[in-house]
């Protein structure tokens, strides 16, 4: 567990993927396009990209959770070398990245499905 | 202050992206609680550095790795908080272009590699300063401090 929290510490956690947006904030998000936009197909289909990035986060999160399982094994076997765990950390960086490129198709598909008007609206208060 | 340092940093993180009603918030310790925790975990850390390793110059390598760790983690926190800030910013702009995005991603996928390689070596320096049953019962004891609020973090960051 203290290794999840590290790879989690690491990864910037739910400090860092969350600036772009958490699970969480994803529910307030749509919440708040849908009282933005009054378009139905609009809102349509930034509910689509929504789900759609919250499974992003999602398999991320399972992915993170994986690796902080290995990376305990790692921590707590004395006898296990840096490489083995480092390797595991290079591994689940690069998925990081690949996630955020996947988060951020989805980011700038929502934003195209609105005005920089109803951006700011939803963005407010935030 | 190893364990203090981390938990102020999710803390942080927490109240940064945790949307108003998360029904899980209730979970979280109140930032008192988790000083007063971690503050004690600290002090019984070095306690136990000086229990288990009974070679006073292995035990001051040992606490004096620890405090290294501890220093690299409060330099982490400083940068993961400047990116979640400056995420935050982009996010909300619309007129942020992929670019800026993938600087920004970039850039501190860079930055976050070379802590962990320093965070790796310090945790290989340790493993080396220790025994396997030192390593054992101190390596334990960071988990079961920290388990409590790792679980509360993972509620809140899922």
């Amino acid at each position: 567990m203290l290794a999840a929290l590290l790879v989690a510490f690491f990864l910037g956690g739910a400090a860092a993927s969350g600036a772009l947006l958490t699970e969480d904030m994803l529910k307030d998000f749509n919440h708040r396009a849908e009282q933005v936009v009054v378009d139905p197909e609009r809102v349509d289909a930034i509910t689509k990209e929504v789900a759609s990035l919250h499974d992003e986060l999602k398999a991320f999160n399972k992915a993170l959770a994986k690796s902080g399982k290995s990376l305990d094994a790692y921590y707590k076997d004395h006898g296990a070398d840096a490489a083995g765990m480092q390797t595991e950390l290079d591994a689940l960086n690069s998925a990081w990245v690949a996630a955020q490129s996947r988060v951020l198709d989805h980011r700038f598909n929502i934003r195209d499905q609105m005005t920089p008007d109803e951006w700011r609206a939803v963005f407010a208060d935030k | 202050m190893y364990c203090r340092k981390i938990l102020i940093l999710f803390l942080a993180g927490l109240v940064l992206v945790t949307a108003p009603g998360c029904a899980s918030r209730s979970k979280t310790p109140s930032p008192y609680e988790l000083q007063e925790r971690t503050s004690a975990a600290h002090a019984d850390f070095r306690k136990l550095i000086t229990v288990e390793i009974a070679d006073p110059a292995r035990a001051a390598i040992f606490a004096g790795l620890a405090d290294e760790r501890d220093a690299l983690m409060v330099r982490h926190s400083e940068s993961v908080r400047t990116y979640a800030e400056s995420m935050k910013t982009l996010s909300s702009d619309y007129s942020a272009t992929r670019e800026d995005f993938e600087k920004l991603v970039r850039d501190y996928d860079s930055d976050r590699r070379g802590f962990q390689a320093e965070f790796v070596g310090l945790i290989a320096e340790m493993k080396a300063v220790t025994t396997e049953v030192e390593w054992r019962k101190l390596s334990k004891f960071d988990i079961d401090a920290l388990g409590p609020q790792a679980s509360a973090i993972s509620t809140e960051g899922n």
